[in-house]
């Protein structure tokens, strides 16, 4: 079933990450600035500029050097980055990991305070709860995320000093775990090192706090609009009057809200990857975003293009589970 | 430099990039909007152009905003003219696909059948009949979607891709203050960011309170509240 749902997408994911590659490649290409002459310096001789403009294919005409990507890519060569001397898919396989781990833990926390959250709200008409739950949800979507992370770094770093400097994903002076699934908590357990596991971890508090806090809010508007439409369905009243316990009959309501509450989630993960980046900067996490936004900066194309494919290939995979999450979850697609 | 007359001083850049960049975008994506739904059911090669439209939107759409947005501003260079073309941009195929989806199911009641058993011309159908009938959702967005693009803004200036130091504007006037935090000096950064939180916050419920008075059964809820 998986397979060949899979391949039923296809026709239409690989039209779609060219039309991606194409926007992006001409787009990139049209940002003023010679790479050539940023790699070199304003003291480099024509020569030279000349000749590393040859070797990097920047003579040739647009179209031809958008073939060449498009072939370079079909076998897995992103070409390299200027600014890291390192070839881009090493660079982002380093980083990746690393903007997965923040936007993971941040969504699982945001489900954590959104979910019962919106619960609460679609159940209560009013009260304390019902009246926090609505200023929440407006608030949080107020809020620019790196303010509130620079907020959270004065209270938590400078006033209280409970947790370590912004500055990376570990401590200096730790030496981080045997690289496994990318992410160092996960790593530093599997590997039993708990030194490495307190520093991680307290690195990771505050960003996954300020992901956490900001993103809670379209998860809890989402809950609480699709449970209480469940909660006003017919099959609600029905199990109300066969005298079923308010907890069951809740619980029924919030079971039909799921799928939604599924698709906000994946949707936000999608733009996190992306949309992660100001966050990343404020704790110099090192993430894909930063990466690329790095990479826009100083004309250096080949990131760019790189996180953009990775990025789209990465929201194909996450719509792809969540279409086998639905599955799961709502009786009706299983025919 | 005063952080109290700059903060105030702000929404003038603020306010007029994320006004005009969400009415342009409102603009260009409900018009090709309506003509994508209205023509979309009709012969071979409308067809064709209107698949054509929804498949670039969602090439659109696939893309990370806000790096497509920096990227966007690099290409046009920096200038407050760059990020309103950025954010009218970005917004463009929200309101594409609320408008199509608004026009599709407009076109097929009965007083567009009749308006176009009269002879009226299409132009005439869209313009008198079913533009005005498919906007109201628009209009919520609108609101919404104005302290959206004031957040996407201020993120572009933190980074250094939207408007540039001297000009106040709240999220270059976080940026400034940002590596002061630290060793805590925390108004330079604090004030711009409340500023910023008022002011979505104002959009949001404005946005809201749009959403509930263009609802007939909600508006009458409110009114019978009132009354």
């Amino acid at each position: 079933m998986l397979l060949r749902y899979i391949a039923r997408r296809i026709p239409y994911v690989i039209p779609q990450l060219f039309g991606i590659i194409l926007v992006s490649f001409f787009m990139v290409k049209l940002i003023p600035g010679d790479p050539a002459v940023m790699m070199l310096g304003p003291m480099a001789s024509q020569q030279s500029l000349t000749a590393l403009r040859e070797k990097m294919g920047l003579s040739k005409p647009l179209w031809q050097q958008f073939f060449y990507y498009i072939r370079d890519v079909v076998h897995g060569d992103f070409g390299t980055s200027w600014q890291t001397t390192r070839p881009v898919m090493e660079d982002l396989f380093q980083r990746f990991p690393a903007t997965l781990e923040l936007v993971t833990f941040g969504l699982l926390l945001a489900l954590a305070i959104g979910f019962p959250l919106g619960v609460a709200a679609a159940r209560l008409r009013s009260g304390p709860v019902r009246k926090f739950a609505d200023y929440y949800g407006l608030l949080a979507g107020a809020m620019p995320d790196f303010w509130l992370a620079l907020v959270l770094i004065y209270i938590f770093y400078t006033q209280l000093g409970w947790i370590a400097a912004p500055l990376g994903r570990i401590d200096m002076a730790v030496v981080p775990p045997k690289t496994v699934t990318g992410s160092l908590v996960i790593d530093s357990v599997l590997a039993g090192d708990f030194e490495a596991l307190f520093s991680s971890f307290g690195h990771l508090v505050l960003p996954v706090l300020t992901l956490g806090i900001i993103n809670a809010g379209p998860i809890l508007k989402m809950t609480q609009t699709m449970v209480s439409r469940a909660l006003a369905s017919e099959f609600v009243h029905y199990a109300e009057m066969c005298g079923l316990p308010r907890r069951v009959v809740l619980r029924q309501a919030v079971r039909a809200a799921l799928p939604a509450i599924v698709t906000i989630v994946s949707v936000l993960y999608g733009f996190l990857i992306g949309g992660a980046v100001l966050v990343e900067i404020v704790f110099s996490w090192g993430g894909a975003g930063q990466y690329a936004v790095q990479g826009v900066l100083n004309a250096d194309v080949n990131p760019v293009l790189g996180f953009v494919v990775f990025s789209a290939v990465l929201s194909l995979i996450i719509y792809l589970l969540v279409d086998l999450i639905y599955f799961a979850l709502d009786p009706r697609t299983r025919g | 430099m005063d952080i109290f007359s700059r903060v105030v001083f702000a929404p003038r850049v603020d306010l007029a990039i994320a006004i005009i960049g969400t009415f342009l975008s409102a603009m260009v994506g409900g018009i090709i909007g309506a003509l994508v739904g209205y023509y979309e059911g009709q012969r071979a090669w409308r067809r064709a152009v209107s698949t054509l439209i929804m498949r670039s939107a969602d090439v659109l759409q696939a893309f990370p905003v806000f790096v497509f947005a920096i990227a966007l501003v690099a290409v046009f260079g920096q200038s407050v003219k760059s990020i309103i073309l950025a954010i009218a941009f970005v917004n463009t195929p929200i309101y594409l696909r609320l408008m199509r989806i608004q026009v599709l199911s407009i076109s097929k009641l009965r007083y567009v059948e009749a308006a176009y058993v009269a002879g009226a011309s299409d132009v005439a159908i869209l313009r008198r009949h079913v533009i005005p009938n498919a906007a109201a959702p628009l209009l919520a967005q609108l609101s919404v979607n104005i302290g959206w693009s004031v957040l996407l803004t201020a993120g572009l200036s933190f980074v250094g891709a939207g408007v540039v130091a001297p000009t106040p504007e709240w999220g270059s006037m976080i940026a400034m203050g940002f590596q002061n935090v630290v060793t805590g000096q925390w108004w330079p950064s604090v004030f711009p960011g409340i500023a910023l939180c008022i002011t979505v916050l104002g959009f949001a419920l404005v946005g809201a309170s749009v959403e509930v008075l263009a609802d007939p059964v909600r508006r009458r809820v409110l009114s019978g509240s009132l009354s």
